[in-house]
């Protein structure tokens, strides 16, 4: 008898034949798959004329093209930020309409569902090396878990551990990422899913993350404010204006009362920089009736539809109006690297 | 060390290649220091405790031995005691002590006496249920003569610490094992295909079928007032989670130690094909009944005396079973409740003609005992009488969820247990439900490499294996 069954030599060769057949076949749909958020360059692919804006790991980009170099005499804003600016398409999300309302400004959306102040920070260095007029960071409170648990992701995908170097194979990974991703998360109820979640640390957060008051939490909101502090470092570093957009929080039962997710004081200090501006869709969405609100407004207490996009776009280009007009009074304190430097690698605990 | 760290395979191949560059004497030696490292990993000081019973077993059987020889029967009554009762003293103050302490407290409180509080912060040592009633049958086995004493203190400390099937069996008979463990082996090939299918269906189970059932069990008895929807979804998936956990850790320890050369015992088959209790206890956990059936419902008189004595027998078995799995009075219960149904079934002849009927009668059967299974399995699962309570009400609920609420959880124990019964179909035919022999190459191929595939899929939902407590 052989030291390898027939039947053996067939599951490995049929693994090997699908590993190869996907890096021939579908080489272009590798590149990048398990670049999860933490990545310096994830999701952004570059061309000698372009930069393309695709994949984040599981996550995508609205796909968008950024022209190299920037076109004489347009005007560059980014919109980084979560699931709200992201919207439900690219030309009905509040970027996009910024764009317009600009008259035909280069308005990006980089907006990726669940992202944090962390990789939002990472985000806003991808940024600020494509030339752009201003930066616009749409703030959230509530997406600290997200970072966290991306950051568990990313070290299954990228660690050199053996516990995880079946996912070096691309088959594996795409199957591993297709179970817990999509599947465990549509098919399972919320409850379920917390409680068990597929690593212990995550469990542990999710029990903090229903208090309020927990240590977990309060370490999140001071994560949030120092990261946003360095985004406005970062930006000034480059001489790029940064617009703050604070979150606008829709309680309907004590009757359509908004909240800014307690980060109006962070906002208030941080304006007082020169280049630093903040806008709170909620003291124009204030001066509308619930019967204007809803239904069209609002699909849950955060999140937007394309209406609610729209109004924002529209009451947001002023203030980047103003902005793109502060940025010839801002100069470059260093190079793009040098400014980058001072935040070095960005982990959770940043 | 659990077989699902991510060093066990490494561990193990570790062992398996060495094991077979030694001679036959450094192997008895290997697989010693292997077997205490893999069970000191949990916590070193139970390692002291495998010794004391090794030792005392060792010198007892051997002196019992030395007796019978010298033809002294009361002197090898005497240590076949000393044996039985240092192995059931330890399982009894680690595992039973408090349990009993607190029962009598309530009793106690129950007819209004003052109780103090007098338990104790016990650890309960991993796998000691297992390897004391291993421990048990090597002495009754040398006293009933049916083996000869081990002589070879080494080899003796093997048996009863052998890492693959210590933690959670199957309950090894010394008869089978030592001399395995004994003989020098030569490497073969079919062993290490056998072995490492064994392993990739273990994973399988345990990996891809046990821990994501465990999602939707653990979910639906933790609900404070679950409706029957949930009641009947959170059964069906413990049945499965149980039988994956438990069967996928057999076949990783039965395919460990086949790539050293050593078959082990087979402790499932098809455990819910039973058409009825008895024949469910014949396919499910079949060391641990084999061994009640031998070292108690036969000693405290089988079926000879008389159809009364056999249902008390009957159900006393399934009583102490029951208690073995656990110090809580669920599993007292749980006992009892498989107790009656193996009387129930035996003193009412329709349903022993059912469990014993072939053909279209097992469409009714099969799904009959399933029924009663998943019943046994809510007692089982429930921590205590509340939780018990809960679920048994919950079963009239039958307005409180809707489909919508369910048809997310449901799709997702059927993902999980459908290839589960994809293999098992394949391999319905053979008498081991792990073995694969019987198909085709070409298909066998696609199997491993599908199963292989759903296993890694699932590689860091990490769910301890349910037997590890017991």
């Amino acid at each position: 008898m052989r030291l390898f069954s027939k039947a053996f030599l067939i599951a490995v060769g049929l693994w090997a034949f699908l590993e190869a057949g996907a890096h021939v076949f579908f080489a272009d749909g590798i590149l990048g798959r398990f670049d999860y958020g933490y990545h310096p360059t994830a999701g952004w692919f570059e061309f000698d004329d372009r930069t393309e804006l695709r994949r984040v790991g599981g996550a995508r980009f609205r796909p968008q093209t950024v022209p190299k170099p920037k076109p004489v005499g347009s005007a560059r804003v980014f919109v980084v930020g979560g699931s709200v600016p992201r919207g439900q398409a690219l030309e009905t999300a509040y970027p996009y309409k910024l764009g317009e309302a600009l008259g035909g400004a280069e308005s990006y959306n980089l907006g990726i569902p669940g992202y944090g102040s962390v990789r939002s920070l990472i985000l806003m260095k991808q940024a600020l090396r494509h030339d752009p007029d201003v930066l616009i960071l749409h703030l959230h409170a509530g997406n600290e878990y997200e970072d966290e648990l991306d950051w568990k992701r990313a070290e299954d995908f990228d660690s050199w551990h053996p516990r995880n170097w079946l996912f070096k194979s691309f088959t594996i990974a795409r199957l591993y990422e297709l179970k817990q991703e999509q599947m465990y998360w549509k098919w399972l109820p919320t409850e379920i899913r917390e409680q068990a979640m597929v690593h212990d640390e995550m469990a542990r957060i999710a029990e903090q993350i229903r208090d309020p008051n927990s240590p977990l939490e309060q370490r999140w909101q001071k994560r949030i404010a120092r990261n946003t502090e360095r985004a406005v470092d970062l930006a000034l570093c480059n001489g790029v204006p940064l617009v703050l957009v604070l979150p606008t929080l829709l309680d309907r039962k004590a009757g359509y009362v908004f909240d800014d997710g307690g980060l109006g004081a962070l906002a208030h200090g941080l304006v007082k920089r020169p280049g630093v501006t903040a806008y709170w869709p909620a003291d124009d969405l204030r001066k509308l009736t619930p019967e204007a609100i809803d239904p069209l407004f609002f699909r849950d207490g955060t999140h937007m539809y394309p209406p609610g996009h729209a109004f924002v776009g529209q009451k947001l280009a002023p203030v980047v109006q103003q902005a793109l007009k502060s940025r010839a009074q801002l100069e470059r304190q260093h190079s793009i690297t040098e400014c980058e430097q001072t935040l070095g690698i960005l982990t959770p605990e940043d | 060390m659990s077989f699902t760290a991510w060093y066990y395979p490494f561990y193990l191949a570790a062992v398996v290649l060495l094991y077979w560059r030694l001679p036959a004497r450094g192997r008895t030696w290997l697989l010693l220091v292997a077997s205490y490292v893999f069970y000191g990993t949990w916590d070193a000081r139970f390692l002291a405790l495998i010794g004391f019973t090794t030792l005392v077993d060792f010198y007892c059987v051997g002196a019992m031995e030395d007796a019978d020889r010298a033809d002294h029967s009361e002197r090898r009554r005497w240590f076949l005691w000393l044996s039985i009762v240092s192995n059931l003293s330890v399982l009894f103050f680690f595992k039973y002590f408090n349990f009993f302490i607190e029962s009598a407290q309530a009793l106690l409180a129950t007819a209004g006496l003052p109780t103090e509080r007098s338990t104790l912060n016990i650890l309960l040592p991993v796998g000691i249920s297992f390897y004391t009633f291993q421990s048990i049958a090597y002495s009754v086995d040398v006293y009933r003569r049916q083996i000869h004493a081990c002589r070879d203190l080494p080899l003796f400390a093997v048996y009863i610490a052998y890492f693959p099937q210590l933690v959670a069996g199957p309950i090894e008979r010394a008869r089978s094992l030592l001399p395995q463990l004994e003989r020098a082996a030569v490497f073969s090939p079919e062993d290490l295909h056998v072995g490492l299918r064994l392993i990739l269906v273990g994973f399988f189970k345990k990996l891809f079928v046990a821990n994501n059932c465990a999602l939707i069990a653990n979910y639906a008895f933790a609900l404070p007032a679950p409706s029957a929807g949930w009641v009947a979804l959170g059964a069906l998936a413990f049945a499965f989670q149980i039988y994956g956990d438990f069967s996928g850790y057999t076949d990783i320890a039965r395919g460990s130690a086949r790539l050293l050369g050593i078959h082990l015992t087979d402790n499932f088959r098809f455990p819910y094909s039973a058409r009825g209790p008895s024949d469910f206890w014949q396919r499910w956990h079949i060391s641990l009944s084999s061994w009640f059936r031998d070292y108690l419902y036969i000693p405290l008189g089988g079926n000879r005396f008389g159809n009364l004595i056999t249902l008390r027998n009957l159900f006393l078995t399934m009583l102490i079973a029951g208690l073995w799995h656990g110090a809580t009075w669920m599993f007292v219960l749980w006992g009892a409740y498989h107790g009656a149904l193996l009387v129930l079934y035996r003193v009412t002849p329709p349903l022993a003609q059912l469990e014993a009927a072939d053909g279209w009668a097992k469409t009714l059967s099969i799904p009959t005992m399933f029924l009663l299974t998943l019943l046994g399995w809510i007692i089982f699962r429930s921590a205590d009488a509340d939780m018990l309570a809960r679920m048994l009400g919950g079963l009239s609920d039958w307005a409180g969820t809707t489909w919508v609420d369910l048809k997310g959880p449901t799709r997702w124990i059927a993902l999980h247990v459908l290839p589960l019964w994809l293999l098992q179909f394949v391999t319905r035919k053979a008498q081991d439900e792990s073995a694969l022999d019987g198909v085709p190459a070409p298909l066998r191929g696609l199997l491993y490499w599908f199963l292989f595939m759903l296993t890694v899929s699932c590689i860091t939902i990490d769910v301890e294996f349910i037997y590890f407590q017991f």
